[in-house]
């Protein structure tokens, strides 16, 4: 079995054990979805799979209770004594904070053109564009929630048809891209490039919010999109300085790495103001907020250096090897050889490394930023809704999951597309 | 090449320098302007505030640095404790995730999903408002039995409060561990000779056990066991659990057992079958062949991620914040805010949290190479 | 692969373009939308008091979390005591109390803001501090609040200070209160557990669930919390605020220390609202006054001509602050004097129904004291 265990971890810090975790879920996936023996009959099913002897059937009667009586409980506050009102009022709160509301166009603007990219990207890549009853009900389950949603909380009707407007377009979307298919994925790519600065002018230019008012979920939204684009290039230099044989440069990354990973955020977040401060030459005033940014990129970066580094690690010699026989020089070696392939392996690391970041937002209000979660616990305390603090946790907490749900499952999706983990 | 090479370091270097000597000045600047240079004599002054738990006993008369520690202890105990519970809680789900029975491995599948997917700080603050929304206030405090009581105000159980020969006791239990160590050895050489079951756990912690006993018949003062009581404000004695204490390590041990839960559901899967149908065809139990021949292999794959997440734990010991539990972080804020210098406390900050990951790393490290097969590059 | 590259170079540029746009529109703009007044300020001739002027509009940097001082219910609309000091400063520069922009900020950043020009003057139920005047560039004003710093409990529970040795106190980390808390219960031989939070959420939640037996903070803010406290909790009665002062808290509006102008000018604004209510001069009746102000102390006040003693003529006296002579009398009509404001907004006309204790006037009491208009 000597080679299948890998490596003990290194008495450091900078461990690749996020990409092994990754690899367990992707294999045990890969064996889950081997096709099994026939389906049986649902009562030969019940049987197997419930009441197989009395330990199992003991243990299916006592989840069967355990669920019944959580599903009681949830159900009936959901239903019953929940005063969802609290998020009603404070639903424009939680999406933008104390973002100022005649601006809260630029709000919309980027959203719709986030909203627009996705459809068409789904439309040019989808095989068929039916999608399967499953999805469907899931998307469908979807869209009522989120129009009951906005059926209730939206202020003005302007509001509502905007909100409401959303799914359409997507739709729309995504029907245009079946229609062009192959043709505009190049654009489109582009188009995804340029999406972040586009959103940075809309939301900045012309006399712009500047990000010390930016709140709500549309903070949590930017501040995870501002850490990953500006993170991603650093730490590709991070794990490419990590793998290099001049020792200085080695040693300078390992530290940068060892130094913000192992470190919490929060820590990070709250001392940024004092570190950057002090480091800055003292003519240079940059916000706060820029200051918290910066720290969460460079956090985010050292990351980065670790999962590009294992899959800088998992490109065979070999190539290398190729690469150096043709003659290419190492710059050349790398762009268009091992980097390629690097990068392609680590994207569900990637992916995952995104999601945990998403949620790492949250923890700005450690810094006083009125993020999604911070704007829930606003309204829970005003005491106007005395009491609600179990709603407003829920919604943020539902919101939080929900992206963070299906990212994870479109990154599943991903593996399988690009057949990673099948070495 | 080389030349190229050599020239290149010597650039960045001197790049270095250059951005570092850059900064210190500045640092030196900004806190020459504003009369402050960089020292930690602070650490002595005295601290002013109040800690309202603490492991090692704290006063707001104490230095700086003995608040410094109460944070850093607190979180530790946190990180200590949840380590272990996270374990377990993590190694039966990950169990539950490849049951045979439906019901159990979806209500798995569930937890992971729901726990793993919302953010840490969500569930903290949730555990604290669930917890001190559902239990009564102390004017209704639950009481167990007289033993011990629950209420909004923490939970203050039986304890025990050492004597004045506690040293010595403990001397004798420390002595009866190599005795035990012996007798552990003398029983697995008699199962490889001779067959015999070894019941060598029992023996061993049996030696120990009868030696602090004795110990403690001996000694008369050893410790003694001290009840809590209950009074208006809140209780006294016996061993009190504070709720924001309570809320941050539930929060911590069912998010990172989520996270434990796949790795061992993952590297279980990853033994190959063939050893599972080979435990099966010695004719041993399900049960029999999880623990002695599947989780041993799969525990081993396992280590390093496990132990990517243990660290993930200690370092979420700062979101304590959130429920005003004085961790690390917490109270190096309030050092701050109150005493200022701010780059010397972060020091400290980083030095603790990086000096516990390395501890940390290095035991699992050396059960990494003591589980570790023969023949493998460790 | 060539396409790959390049795009992987493309967005490493824009990723460095968006961070650098990120850091370049700070430092020219320093704020919300801000048009040219930091170019302004940089120009020596044109002060802060001037741009105010040319503007037409005074911005105040405001609270709108403290029911009393600066609160917006959430309707949107923010008032309180602080905000009507900010139409008394519109109603003197401008001529108009309705010509402002309030600018909510919290605690962390009203400094930064202010130094930014995010805002001209801050009302912001502030404590004056040395470090404050020193570190962070304001010049306060004439103290408007005299706050201290308070303990809050549930009716019932205690009778005084001195009853709670051994209690749980909720406080908020990060400020003066946990020092002054435990200087003021270790003076006394008094020992307290501190619950403390980070933020008011969490705080509040422990107190009303009953996990502390205290809750210490400004004055100010206890007795606006304990105004909107809900009745199923037993409303407003069901709290007492204990008359023991545990720190000064001395609250005034401040502006930057490098705006002299805009600084004396305010100040005259706030002298003359407590100077207004030594006087009797009142919102009711300063339309009268005004036409007939005599020629004494009233007169002064309000701008009309002053008799001197010395020259025996008549002359309106000009202090020299920028602004109109009759100042006041826009101001007064607007707000009321410094006593009506009280009353309104945290007096026996609110709902936190404080008494006018020290904040009452030198004649009464109190220590509230005007300097004199001559």
């Amino acid at each position: 079995m000597s080679g299948a265990a890998p490596k003990g971890p290194r008495l450091g810090l900078g461990l690749s054990e996020d990409v092994d975790l990754l690899r367990f879920e992707q294999q045990a996936r890969a064996i889950e979805a081997a096709p099994g023996p026939a389906p049986a009959t649902p009562r030969e099913w019940i049987r197997q799979n419930l009441f197989s002897g009395p330990v199992n059937s003991l243990l299916t009667l006592a989840s069967g209770v355990f669920v019944l009586f959580l599903a009681y409980q949830i159900l009936s506050f959901v239903f019953v004594s929940a005063q969802w009102e609290v998020v009603q009022v404070g639903m424009r709160g939680y999406m933008i904070g104390s973002f100022p509301v005649d601006e809260a166009w630029r709000v919309w603007a980027s959203a719709y053109l986030v909203i627009i990219l996705a459809g068409l990207s789904y439309g040019v890549s989808a095989r068929r564009l039916r999608p399967s009853a499953g999805q469907v009900a899931v998307g469908a389950a979807a869209a009522a929630v989120a129009g009951a949603v906005v059926f209730f909380t939206a202020q003005t009707p302007l509001v509502r048809g905007l909100a409401a407007g959303a799914t359409p377009a997507a739709i729309a979307g995504a029907l245009v891209g079946r229609l062009f298919g192959r043709k505009i994925l190049r654009p489109l790519i582009v188009a995804w490039v340029l999406v972040f600065p586009a959103i940075m002018i809309i939301v900045r230019g012309f006399v712009g919010v500047p990000p010390s008012e930016w709140g709500g979920f549309f903070f949590n939204i930017i501040a995870a999109t501002v850490g990953i684009v500006a993170s991603f290039p650093l730490g590709l230099l991070l794990a490419l300085g990590r793998r290099s044989e001049m020792p200085v440069i080695r040693i300078a990354s390992v530290g940068f790495i060892e130094l913000f990973r192992g470190v919490p955020l929060v820590a990070w977040l709250i001392f940024s103001k004092f570190v950057v401060d002090l480091l800055l030459p003292p003519q240079m005033v940059i916000p706060d907020i820029i200051k918290a940014f910066l720290v969460m990129t460079f956090f985010s970066a050292a990351y980065i250096g670790e999962i590009v580094r294992g899959g800088l690690q998992g490109v065979p010699a070999g190539q290398y090897e190729a690469a150096r026989a043709l003659g290419l020089s190492t710059t050349r070696m790398m762009a268009l050889i091992v980097l390629p392939q690097a990068l392609r392996s680590t994207i569900p690391a990637m992916i995952s490394h995104f999601i945990s970041l998403f949620k790492d937002t949250s923890l700005f209000v450690a810094i006083e930023v009125t993020d999604l979660l911070a704007a829930a616990r606003r309204s829970a305390s005003s005491l106007l809704y005395f009491g609600t603090d179990m709603e407003t946790l829920l919604f943020a907490g539902l919101i939080f999951w929900a992206v963070a749900f299906s990212m994870s499952r479109w990154s599943q999706r991903l593996e399988v597309r690009l057949g990673v983990g099948r070495r | 090449m080389r030349v190229l090479r050599a020239a290149g370091q010597v650039v960045f270097v001197v790049v270095l320098v250059v951005i570092a000597r850059e900064m210190y000045l500045n640092a030196s600047f900004a806190l020459g302007s504003a009369g402050r240079e960089l020292s930690y004599t602070y650490l002595d002054s005295r601290a002013g505030f109040g800690i309202k738990e603490h492991v090692l006993g704290y006063s707001p008369n104490q230095p700086l640095f003995k608040a410094f520690l109460a944070g850093a202890t607190n979180a530790m105990l946190v990180a200590a404790i949840g380590i272990v519970m996270a374990t377990v809680l993590g190694v039966l789900i990950g169990i539950a995730r490849l049951s045979s029975n439906w019901m159990v491995k979806k209500i798995a599948l569930v937890y992971v999903e729901v726990f793993r997917n919302t953010p840490l700080l969500v569930q903290v603050i949730f555990w604290y408002v669930a917890v001190i929304l559902a239990i009564p206030r102390i004017e209704s405090s639950v009481s167990v039995f007289g033993l011990a009581f629950v209420s909004n105000r923490g939970a203050a159980l039986p304890g025990i409060r050492s004597g004045a020969d506690f040293g010595t006791w403990l001397l004798f239990v420390l002595a009866a561990l190599p005795v035990a160590a012996t007798v552990w050895r003398w029983r697995s050489r008699v199962h490889e000779r001779a067959g015999e079951p070894h019941y060598r756990w029992l023996l061993s912690l049996g030696v120990v056990a009868v030696l602090a006993g004795a110990g403690y018949v001996l000694l008369g003062d050893a410790f003694r066991v001290e009840l809590p009581e209950l009074s208006a404000h809140g209780y006294s004695g016996g061993l009190q659990i504070s709720p924001e204490f309570a809320a941050i390590l539930v929060a911590l041990v069912v998010y990172t057992a989520a996270f434990i839960g796949e790795i061992v559901r993952g590297s279980i899967m990853a033994v190959s079958k063939g050893q599972k149908e080979a435990a099966q065809a010695l004719g041993l139990s399900p049960g029999q062949q999880l623990r002695l021949v599947v989780l041993p292999q799969a525990m081993r794959v396992a280590i390093p991620p496990i132990n990517n997440q243990y660290l993930n734990l200690w370092k979420n010991t700062s979101l304590a914040f959130a429920v005003g539990f004085p961790d690390l972080i917490n109270i190096s804020t309030t050092m701050v805010n109150q005493a200022g210098h701010a780059l010397e406390t972060f020091s400290l900050v980083v030095g603790t949290y990086l000096g516990t990951s390395l501890l940390i790393s290095v035991a699992m490290n050396a059960l990494n190479r003591a589980v570790a097969l023969r023949g493998d590059t460790a | 692969m060539h396409s790959l590259a390049a795009k992987k170079t493309l967005a490493l540029v824009f990723a460095l373009a968006v961070v650098a746009m990120a850091c370049t529109r700070e430092e020219e703009g320093g704020g919300g939308g801000a048009q040219g007044e930091t170019q302004a300020a940089q120009a020596d001739e044109t002060t802060l008091l001037d741009e105010i002027k040319q503007r037409g509009t005074l911005r105040c940097g405001v609270n709108n979390t403290v029911p009393g001082f600066g609160f917006d219910p959430g309707t949107g609309e923010i008032e309180g005591f602080d905000i009507d000091f900010c139409r008394a400063f519109a109603a003197a520069v401008l001529g108009d109390s309705e010509a402002i922009e309030l600018v909510p900020i919290d605690a962390d950043n009203r400094f930064i803001a202010l130094q930014n020009g995010d805002y001209d003057v801050l009302v912001r139920n502030t404590t004056w501090t040395t470090s404050r005047d020193g570190a962070e560039g304001v010049a306060f004003m004439h103290v408007n609040f005299y706050d201290g710093q308070a303990l809050m409990v549930r009716k019932g529970d205690f009778a005084s200070i001195d009853e709670m040795d051994g209690t749980n106190i909720c406080v908020t980390t990060g400020t003066t209160t946990e020092l002054n808390l435990a200087d003021y219960f270790g003076a006394r031989d008094l020992d307290f557990e501190p619950i403390a939070f980070e933020e008011n959420p969490q705080l509040q939640r422990a107190f009303i669930s009953g996990r502390c037996d205290g809750w210490t903070s400004d004055r100010s803010q206890l007795a606006g919390i304990r105004s909107q406290w809900p009745e199923e909790e037993g409303g407003p009665e069901s709290l007492i605020i204990f008359d023991e002062v545990i720190s000064k808290e001395p609250l005034a509006p401040g502006v930057l220390d490098t705006e002299i102008e805009l600084h004396d000018a305010l100040d005259a604004v706030v002298n003359g609202l407590i100077l207004a209510e030594e006087l009797g001069v009142t919102s009711a009746n300063v339309e009268e006054t005004a036409e007939d102000p005599g020629e004494g102390p009233v007169a002064a006040l309000l701008g009309a001509p002053v008799l001197d003693p010395e020259t025996g003529e008549s002359a309106p006296i000009d202090s020299g602050l920028g602004i109109s002579n009759d100042f006041m009398i826009d101001v007064i009509s607007a707000v009321g004097n410094y006593g009506e404001i009280f009353e309104r907004h945290v007096g026996s006309e609110s709902d936190l129904e404080l008494e006018r204790g020290i904040n009452a006037l030198w004649t009464d009491g109190g220590i509230q004291y005007a300097i004199p208009f001559r």
